[in-house]
């Protein structure tokens, strides 16, 4: 498997400008460009403190005492590494698209002709850990099932992409996805505050995803949520009487696609909406993704809002 | 209570109503199923729309069945209230109109036409829904042959007012025989059948009785109804034929002959016509009173006419000539048409063989002495060529009028084909014994390929003494024209030696004869040609006959070659209603044209095959122009009507019924509805209702039109790759 089948170079070069920053404090073990919750001995000043007994006599700021004849605290801000958690929705939602395979955008199976949208969240995770890799953030991916499937360790070691990418390329796309389930697997295995990434079509009830998010609001993450969906699924541009088959089991319905073309889209909307109100109600951001384009200008768009917002946050 | 007159067609119906069912069953089964991830949100979807949807659905197949449901009613005859006898019997009427050429005739209430289709009209009105009707016309009897009577009891009604008088001849006898042939059909069995005949039953329609189908034995008999015969008013006087001709040996500018045969058709009375004869190459009308006595059949009149001088008169030379007289009885046959040939010379083919004895009068071969009959002036009026029997051919006949065979033992089975040829396009042929020939064995091929109706002797008999020559008094036809003169001249003649003609002197065919030795001149017409064909039983040489010698040689050879005119310029003619033969090459229309030679307004061009022969019968009298495909006038044409089919005359009406009682029961109209069809005292007819079913069944389908586009949902075809893709993962997955 070719690392460029999910990375495109137009990906990239429309990544290029802009960095994987953590909208909230994030506890790393190395030094890194994010904020830490950890003051001390960093390079970067933060604030003075009134010396008290029994601090540190080394972090004593002579020159302020020798101007005021007072004992003042030198304290600094702690930067550090950022944690990326990736997970990925590998139910059998996922594999249904419609979009003919172009050359470059790759495709996690063997024999298959359509971009499906598993093709296009694998893409979009992969984008992402490339970013946070290359800026030494630590990464890791799990996909996301009944419960968590397949799962990288955290690293930033290098050639760890590449084991991400692998991950991603050889977990079979079945089943049901159970949201709770998996957050509360990848909770348990993340002690640290982090920047968690949820990429997935969201066929979902809306109160089963606020409750993950809800956990994960608890113990302080950051969290990202990709909704991949197909074209046709947004569109619905059939002019059929034909039995829809669910690619998780559902029974097989007769639809009227013309008929019921109006209230999908209403239904659709509506999904859409209550998905939002909730995401940003935890200050989380959602991103759609369109099967039909190009991860590149979504995530780009993403990473170009939370840069701003930090930007403010400073000031 | 609504009742159907084929309960078998409205079961039949009942049972279609499932059609729209079983199609959306049908359709349902070959639908491949599509893959789909965001199922919820369908289900979700399909069910806000369900309700409206599931209404939509049934409103449309409501609407569908319920069309199909009148469609099948409106066929079956459906009428509303049960006041129809349950003994009552469906009638299956076949209405023969007589709307040919007799039908013309000018009644006190109307033409003939019009009170048989007023009569016929009553008829079909009569019949009660469910029964059938078929209309025959007699002018076109083989249109309805073979297909079944109709319930359209309106339809009928609409065919019988569409109806309108022609000049084409027609053809009762045909046209009850395919009525008899309507009523034998399957779907009229178990029906009272009737005929009912709508005609005037005159001559014209009614020529011959020839015989009627006769029902199988087991059938019922076929009740047959004639029209009241109206009664026959005012004479009927016609323009029998009209000869338009320049006299043969005349100069070539000399001013033609119009020759008019008026006839008696109908009435006895004295009768006083003025004939008019018109033509634009006319300088003015010619005009005769003719008036024909008490008992007098017909009377031949000649029109003196002059011709514009000038090139106009010279380029439409061969335009047509009309003449009319006053209208009476019946309007079309009061004018007719003619052909006014062109002045060209006979041209006259001689098949002798010469001889070199001499000169002198006593020498003269026999081809000799007609050729100097033929062109006595000089120059000569006829120009004549002698041909040798070993070179005689086709091409030697080519453009000739006339051929005149003196030799006929020297020719052979091709040569003798030829001259059949040679009658058959127009030409007259003329035969006579060769005179030194004492056996004649060419009379076997005379009856074999030229069609003679008689046998004639192989030897020349010699008479025991010279017999005089008398002529046959004929109005017209050969020798007419010097009738006057003809006892004379005849009388001066005699024969001593002749073959013998089985034909009795008073034959139509005869024209001299040798009383108590036979014909020594006749004439026919073979079967299906346009010449005629003259035999001369003696030859012409003083051995045989002093004729030579005589003055009647001269004017009777001249009036053989206008004979050969005549017939020649009858290929420019034909009858209202047959083919029409042209025998010029190039000709692809015939175009009407009014009688001053322009185009006529309205008027139908009749296109002319290869063959010379028209696509279509020819169904209008009058001038018409040949046109070649560049649409240059070639010349002009002539249809006239025939006579005979426009005869007035009244049939004998007990010979016409019991001609129609060989088909089934003769019967007055009014008793055959009232009594024999089964119609309960008191009851009526059941109101039609097939009209509304179909105004509704049409309604319905405009709404089901209005509703299926409605609730098709249907909006602009999705453009672009999504549309198709999902189609692509609907094939996979049925993979």
């Amino acid at each position: 498997m070719r690392a460029e089948q999910y990375l495109a170079p137009e990906t990239l070069a429309q990544l290029g400008p802009f960095e994987v920053r953590a909208k909230r404090i994030a506890e790393g073990v190395m030094s890194g460009m994010h904020r830490s919750p950890y003051q001390g001995l960093a390079v970067e000043f933060a604030e003075h403190r009134q010396y008290v007994a029994g601090d540190p006599v080394r972090h004593i700021d002579w020159k302020v005492f020798g101007r005021s004849d007072k004992l003042y605290l030198k304290r600094f801000q702690q930067e550090t590494n950022l944690d990326v958690h990736l997970l990925v929705d590998a139910s059998g939602s996922m594999r249904f698209g419609t979009l003919g395979l172009k050359e470059g955008w790759g495709g996690t199976r063997a024999g298959n002709v359509r971009w499906t949208k598993f093709d296009h969240a694998t893409a979009a995770a992969a984008a992402m850990a490339f970013m946070a890799l290359s800026q030494r953030d630590r990464v890791s991916v799990s996909m996301l099932g009944a419960g968590i499937g397949a799962s990288t360790r955290c690293s930033n070691s290098q050639g760890h992409w590449r084991a991400v990418v692998q991950c991603l390329a050889t977990h079979a796309v079945e089943g049901k996805a159970d949201l709770g389930r998996s957050v509360d697997e990848l909770l348990a295995r993340t002690p640290h505050r982090a920047m968690v990434m949820i990429v997935s079509d969201f066929l979902m009830p809306v109160a089963r995803v606020r409750d993950a998010l809800a956990r994960l609001r608890h113990r302080g993450h950051d969290v990202v949520l990709l909704r991949t969906l197909d074209r046709a699924e947004l569109r619905f541009d059939l002019d059929e009487e034909a039995p829809f088959e669910g690619l998780e089991g559902e029974p097989t319905v007769e639809v009227d696609a013309r008929a019921v073309r109006e209230a999908y889209l209403q239904v659709l909307d509506e999904d859409e909406r209550a998905l939002e109100r909730t995401v940003r109600g935890f200050g989380f951001d959602l991103v759609r993704l369109d099967t039909h384009d190009s991860v590149g200008p979504a995530l780009a768009a993403l990473l170009a809002r939370r840069e701003r917002m930090l930007a403010g946050g400073m000031r | 209570m609504i009742g159907f007159a084929s309960p078998g067609l409205a079961l039949a119906g009942a049972l279609c109503v499932g059609l729209p069912v079983l199609v959306h069953l049908l359709l349902r089964r070959r639908r491949r199923p599509y893959e789909w991830a965001a199922m919820d949100l369908l289900r979700e979807a399909i069910r806000r729309v369900e309700r409206r949807r599931r209404l939509e659905r049934w409103l449309l197949l409501a609407v569908r069945c319920l069309v199909v449901a009148l469609a099948a009613g409106a066929i079956a005859g459906p009428f509303l209230g049960s006041v129809i006898a349950p003994e009552r019997r469906a009638r299956t009427l076949a209405v023969v109109v007589d709307d040919g050429a007799a039908s013309n005739e000018r009644l006190a209430t109307g033409t003939a036409l019009s009170v048989s289709v007023a009569a016929a009209k009553e008829m079909v009105e009569g019949l009660a829904p469910g029964d059938r009707v078929a209309i025959v016309r007699a002018t076109r009897p083989a249109d309805g042959a073979g297909e079944p009577a109709s319930m359209d009891l309106s339809g009928a009604v609409r065919r019988l007012d569409a109806l309108s008088s022609g000049e084409t001849a027609g053809d009762l006898a045909s046209a009850v025989a395919s009525a008899c042939a309507i009523l034998a059909h399957p779907d009229g069995a178990g029906t009272v059948r009737e005929l009912f005949v709508a005609s005037a039953l005159r001559e014209g329609s009614v020529r011959a009785f020839p015989p009627l189908p006769v029902g199988r034995g087991d059938d019922e008999p076929v009740r047959v109804s004639v029209m009241t015969t109206p009664d026959a008013a005012g004479d009927n006087v016609r323009i029998a034929s009209i000869r338009a001709e320049r006299p043969a040996g005349a100069a070539t500018d000399a001013a033609p002959v119009v020759k008019v045969v008026v006839e008696r058709d109908r009435g006895d009375a004295a009768v006083t016509r003025t004939v008019r004869v018109l033509g634009p190459t006319l300088a003015s009308p010619g005009e005769r009173t003719v008036t024909l006595s008490p008992g007098e059949r017909a009377r031949e009149v000649t029109v003196p006419v002059v011709e514009r001088s000038g090139g106009d008169a010279v380029r439409s030379a061969s335009r047509a000539i009309i003449a009319t007289i006053e209208p009476d009885a019946q309007p079309i046959d009061d004018a007719r048409t003619a052909v006014l040939a062109a002045t060209e010379r006979v041209r006259a083919v001689i098949v002798d063989r010469r001889t070199f004895d001499g000169t002198g009068i006593d020498r003269l071969s026999q081809g000799d002495w007609i050729a100097r009959a033929l062109a006595p002036a000089d120059p000569p009026a006829v120009d004549v060529v002698t041909v040798d029997p070993a070179s005689f051919d086709a091409r030697s006949c080519a453009a000739a009028e006339l051929a005149v065979v003196t030799q006929p033992q020297l020719l052979s089975d091709a040569q003798w084909r030829v001259l059949s040829a040679f009658v058959e396009r127009g030409g007259s042929c003329v035969v006579l014994p060769a005179a030194r020939e004492r056996v004649h064995a060419w009379t076997r091929a005379m009856r074999d390929v030229l069609g003679m109706p008689w046998q004639a002797s192989v030897d020349a008999v010699e008479l025991p003494a010279p017999a005089a020559i008398e002529a046959v008094r004929r109005e017209s036809g050969t020798l007419s024209a010097i009738m006057a003169e003809l006892p004379q001249l005849a009388g001066a003649v005699d024969v001593s030696r002749m073959l013998r003609l089985d034909v009795s002197p008073t034959d139509a065919s005869v024209v001299l004869f040798a009383p108590g030795a036979g014909a020594v001149m006749s004439q026919w017409s073979p079967a299906g040609a346009r010449g005629s064909v003259t035999l001369f039983t003696v030859a012409m040489d003083p051995s045989w006959t002093t004729i030579p010698l005589k003055p009647l040689m001269v004017p009777a050879w001249q009036e053989v070659a206008a004979e050969a005119r005549r017939r020649a310029g009858s290929g420019q003619q034909a009858t209202v209603g047959s083919f029409a033969m042209v025998d010029r090459p190039g000709i692809t229309e015939l175009r009407p044209v009014g009688i001053d030679g322009a185009p006529l307004a309205g008027g139908r061009a009749v296109p002319v095959g290869a063959g010379g022969r028209t696509v279509a019968p020819v169904d209008r009298s009058g001038a018409y122009e040949m046109a070649d495909a560049q649409g240059e006038s070639r010349g002009a044409f002539a249809v006239t009507v025939d006579p005979a089919a426009c005869s007035v005359r009244p049939s004998d009406p007990g010979r016409a019924m019991s001609w129609l009682a060989t088909v089934g029961t003769v019967g007055e109209p009014g008793t055959e509805r009232d009594a024999g069809l089964g119609i309960a005292s008191g009851s009526g007819p059941g109101m039609a209702i097939a009209g509304w079913m179909l105004a509704a069944c049409l309604a319905l389908a405009v709404l089901e039109s209005v509703l299926a586009r409605r609730f098709s949902h249907a909006r602009p075809a999705a453009s672009g790759p999504v549309h198709a893709a999902v189609r692509i993962a609907a094939g996979r997955a049925a993979a």
